[in-house]
């Protein structure tokens, strides 16, 4: 049993010693034997899983832990508190998981904390010089406002976690706002080109072929029907032309836009 | 680049680092100093620098400590969100959450106008195309 739990401490376990008992013979035993309702016999019971950590029901309850890689863990993810792990706090906790604290306390705590560590090696440094036997209380109060530190900063960390999410969020509105004016814009465009289109294909044929000043100036070009053009297209060589020019203009409408 | 709370983490660990190199350096740089009429003693262990040397890497690693503190501080200053409590934290993440699906709404919309359009100009082409060759065809019907 020393083994196996020496096994599991390591942080780079070898595999469980039953791992060569999952033959198909002993799996269909135990299958049988789960069928019939029996309990399985004592050489088939280490195939079974284990049943999970118990999480612990009540609010109060320490939740179950578990061991993984060397190290023991808490089924529930908790942040312990320094009394929990009995070391001193340096810093005032009044309401320092309650929500709506205001977590700038632990801003100042921190400066604070920033040069009583600064003080505290000027001692020990001083210490050194004129007493060095008395070193070891200096170290301890140095580690322990480290980890002062360090536990406020781990604190910190969901109010910086929800932080940075409405950073994110901010950084994706903006980007839907842009695709959205960009769709706008494109849609906007299209609706002019192809508005433009529909007074050259709608347009009165009757009103260009025959007038030829009016369809020699630009306005008279772009407004002059594909249907009058097919019309007029067996006409004189000039209008030919004209009719080409009319085709060049429609297709230089809709460039932009295919 | 980690976010700030880590990097002041860091920083925090190298000047733990610090405390102990400089530590380490008084202790094995530093010149004995004789007792009266005694001989000066003298440590294998121990590589005694240049007065002006010691003196000067003295003030460097001092100097080097302060610099960290001040970052550290600075760090400490430019933690993201002071000052917001968490109901703030949570009422802004609300509202951004409505924001956005406002948002996806309107882009939903202008897509599907996109499309629409494009469908639209994808008609217009075809008809264009038609009567071009109608018009080519009637204007040269050899071909």
């Amino acid at each position: 049993m020393d083994d196996q739990s020496a096994a599991l401490a390591s942080a780079f376990p070898p595999p469980p010693s039953f791992y060569k008992a999952y033959t198909a013979d002993a799996t269909n035993a135990l299958a049988n034997a789960l069928a019939s309702s029996e309990l399985p016999p004592n050489d088939l019971a280490c195939l079974l899983p284990p049943s999970p950590p118990d999480a612990g029901s009540g609010p109060d309850d320490r939740p179950a832990t578990y061991r993984s890689l060397g190290h023991k863990w808490s089924t529930k993810d908790i942040l312990p508190t320094l009394k929990d792990l009995g070391i001193p706090e340096l810093f005032s906790n009044a309401s320092s998981d309650e929500a709506g604290s205001d977590p700038s306390y632990r801003v100042s705590e921190l400066k604070q904390l920033t040069k009583s560590l600064i003080i505290k090696y000027l001692e020990l440094v001083g210490v050194m010089g004129i007493s060095p036997e008395q070193f070891p209380e200096r170290v301890e109060e140095i580690r322990i406002i480290l980890i002062n530190m360090h536990h406020l900063l781990n604190e910190y960390r969901p109010h910086q976690a929800r932080e940075s999410l409405i950073i994110m969020m901010e950084e994706q509105l903006e980007r839907k706002h842009a695709q959205i004016s960009k769709a706008k814009h494109a849609c906007e465009h299209m609706e002019s080109v192809l508005a433009s289109l529909d007074t050259i294909t709608s347009a009165d044929p009757t009103q260009n072929g025959s007038d030829i000043k009016e369809s020699q100036s630009v306005e008279g070009e772009r407004t002059r029907s594909i249907d009058s053009l097919r019309q007029n297209s067996h006409a004189s060589s000039v209008l030919g032309k004209q009719a080409k020019d009319g085709d060049l203009l429609v297709w230089d409408a809709l460039a932009p836009k295919s | 680049m980690s976010d700030r709370l880590t990097q002041l983490q860091n920083a925090i660990d190298q000047l733990a680092v610090q405390f102990y190199s400089a530590m380490h350096y008084l202790d094995t740089h530093h010149d004995f100093v004789p007792l009266d009429h005694e001989a000066k003693v003298s440590d294998p262990q121990v590589a005694v620098d240049d007065p002006a040397v010691f003196e000067a890497t003295k003030l460097e690693l001092a100097r080097d400590i302060m610099i960290k503190t001040r970052q550290i501080d600075l760090l400490i200053a430019s933690l993201p969100g002071a000052g917001v409590s968490e109901q703030d934290q949570l009422a802004r993440v609300r509202k951004l959450e409505q924001q956005l699906s406002d948002a996806e709404t309107e882009r939903q919309h202008w897509l599907a106008r996109q499309n629409e359009l494009l469908q639209k100009c994808d008609s217009v082409i075809l008809q264009l195309a038609q009567r071009k060759t109608e018009i080519e065809t009637a204007r040269d019907p050899a071909v």
